[in-house]
């Protein structure tokens, strides 16, 4: 199901939540990167019908956002930790799941098979209060699956689990993704969204300042130097062969490291191996320092009106 | 970890309404309070009241004590005519009772609808098939069902023990209008106590704040107005008292009214609450809001 946001604004009074925002969100999973005050919470509560657009629309499938006929076809998870602490977890999920409209026998059979695939069920009857913050994450994941949805919108799904619980939860949601799903992760946990998400969507101040996939966006920064570290010897007779390419924008020298910037990576990457074998440079190490998401988006950040 | 989330059958049946998605709110809500043993010891406090006024009731009718005897016992406690069978006794009992839950509410707003706004959870229910007036319904629905289980419940109770006693039906069909004076009455103190505590606890969330509200609405605005009264004798200063206005209106369901003044306040009283709970519920539907807007 398709997740439409068609020239979104939505204001607070003086404050811009979101600015003119218009983007497609399709079966996959799609990471939701911008920094705090961004606009991806906001963005969220529009998808989840829980604030209602300035201007523009926003629809889950043909439903609008607004409707109840869209609060069925979308399971949300919130970025609260705090919640009904004299509740279990088995108690929360049920009644959350009776929220919907579920009968009681439905609901029960339902929030059950939820806490399995989240991994809960062997601690469902703990009070939420004793419960840690990675097993509150994941009860409130559970409560977002129950229903099935077509679409699942997690707010920082992956805060504060372990590294073992994050691969579950990430085999979870791409499991989910398989079949055909439509999942929106917002995240700050960069490095997760980038290996989790099919797609990025990066906002700024409000608006979408980058969409697709991590390297599409990279490449489209073509105004931004790709920057490589080389550890090398010897690193000065390096510098200097390589401020003799074109592609090279600057080369900085501290000891045996080499902090280079070129606009064109794939041709310098060529040049250092010619270099490699035609000189008897000793390349030590050699690492992109800005191919991560945080750099992309940082680059982006800046230029976001 | 596998997963296999075939076990997800789709739904053919026909989900319920919103409207029923609310009890749950209420099974939550009854939950929540029934919890906390804090909260036993003042719903103890009324099932004691209950338990003197139920064995009271048998005592009087088939112990076979002298009259001036059993006089004696009920001034000395001080139920007055509560076990006449008239509607006096109904009255003084719910009212009684209005107090212990008016304590106990005190500190569950801030449970049951407080922590909703405190921790932020409303997304949890408004990103569901409910809005915000089943939210809103849901949350009145669950303090009224406390306040119903405290007051209506054990006068009805009463009622019918008190009909069982006289081994007849007489009782029961000559004052008929008992249970249904009960039902009203019940019905108006849980309109004002639970629109009042909801809306008070969604603005200020916490215990003590809504605690010292709360305790200043029913007992501040009480001596405030017995003060005014003293000054230049009108009864009508009594209207910003809550609890007297509620007696007044319990005692009009009852047709327990003497005097045309009487009946006159009570209709004052009537309207004034209905005029409270009205502004309540127009703030309490511009409060319950998915985000917190900070200005």
């Amino acid at each position: 199901m398709l997740l439409s946001f068609d020239h979104v604004t939505k204001l607070y009074g003086p404050v811009v939540g979101v600015n003119d925002m218009s983007c497609r969100i399709g079966p996959g999973i799609t990471g939701l990167l911008g920094a705090n005050g961004a606009g991806k919470s906001t963005m969220m509560k529009l998808a989840s019908g829980q604030l209602r657009v300035t201007s523009g629309s926003v629809t889950l499938g043909e439903h609008d956002a607004w409707s109840s006929a869209a609060k069925r076809c979308f399971g949300f998870s919130p970025d609260i930790n705090s919640f009904y602490e004299e509740m279990t977890g088995r108690e929360f999920v049920y009644a959350m799941t009776r929220l919907y409209g579920y009968t009681a026998r439905e609901a029960r059979e339902r929030s059950e098979q939820a806490l399995v695939d989240v991994g809960m069920i062997d601690r469902a009857d703990r009070h939420i209060a004793g419960c840690s913050h990675g097993m509150r994450q994941r009860i409130k994941l559970a409560q977002a699956l129950v229903n099935d949805p077509p679409i699942l919108l997690l707010d920082e799904p992956m805060n504060g689990i372990d590294p073992g619980g994050r691969r579950d939860i990430g085999e979870l949601l791409i499991a989910q993704a398989s079949k055909g799903k439509t999942i929106l992760v917002s995240s700050h946990i960069l490095v997760e969204v980038e290996h989790l998400a099919d797609s990025i969507l990066m906002i700024a101040r409000g608006r979408i300042v980058a969409s697709g996939t991590l390297s599409d966006v990279r490449n489209l920064i073509d105004d931004q130097p790709f920057t490589v570290q080389l550890v090398v010897e010897p690193s000065r007779r390096m510098a200097s062969l390589l401020l003799a390419f074109d592609e090279v924008n600057s080369v900085e020298v501290r000891g045996d490291t080499l902090t280079v910037r070129t606009r064109k990576p794939a041709q310098f990457f060529a040049r250092v191996g010619e270099l490699v074998m035609r000189d008897a440079i000793v390349v030590h190490k050699m690492v992109s320092l800005d191919t991560g998401a945080d750099a992309v988006f940082g680059y982006l950040e800046q230029g976001a009106p | 970890m596998g997963f296999d989330n075939t076990r997800y059958h789709g739904w053919t049946g026909e989900l319920q309404s919103p409207w029923i998605s609310s009890l749950a709110i209420i099974r939550v809500a009854l939950l929540q309070v029934f919890r906390r043993k804090s909260y036993w010891i003042v719903i103890a406090l009324g099932l004691l009241q209950f338990l003197i006024y139920w064995a009271l009731i048998y005592a009087v009718n088939q112990v076979n004590f002298p009259h001036r005897v059993q006089t004696d016992i009920l001034k000395f406690m001080g139920f007055g005519s509560t076990t006449s069978g008239d509607g006096n006794g109904y009255i003084r009992f719910m009212r009684q009772q209005s107090v212990i839950v008016m304590i106990l509410l005190a500190f569950a707003g801030s449970l049951l609808v407080g922590a909703d706004f405190r921790m932020n959870s409303l997304p949890f229910y408004l990103s569901r098939r409910i809005n915000r007036m089943h939210y809103i319904v849901g949350k009145l629905m669950a303090i009224s069902a406390i306040v119903s289980l405290m007051t209506v419940l054990p006068a009805l109770l009463l009622f019918f023990e008190y009909g069982f006693l006289t081994a007849s039906f007489d009782y029961w069909i000559d004052n008929w209008r008992i249970p249904v004076s009960v039902i009203v009455y019940g019905a108006i103190i849980c309109a004002v106590l639970s629109t009042l505590i909801v809306t008070l606890s969604a603005y200020l969330q916490r215990v003590a704040p809504i605690a010292i509200t709360w305790s200043s609405v029913f007992v501040l605005l009480g001596s405030m107005a017995r003060f005014l009264r003293s000054g230049d004798g009108s009864n009508y200063w009594g209207l910003i008292d809550p609890w007297r206005d509620m007696r007044y209106v319990g005692r009009l369901c009852f047709g327990d009214l003497e005097t045309q003044e009487q009946y006159d306040f009570a209709c004052w009283a009537l309207l004034v609450l209905i005029a409270v709970c009205s502004l309540a519920l127009v703030a309490l539907v511009r409060r319950v809001r998915a985000v917190d807007i900070v200005e």
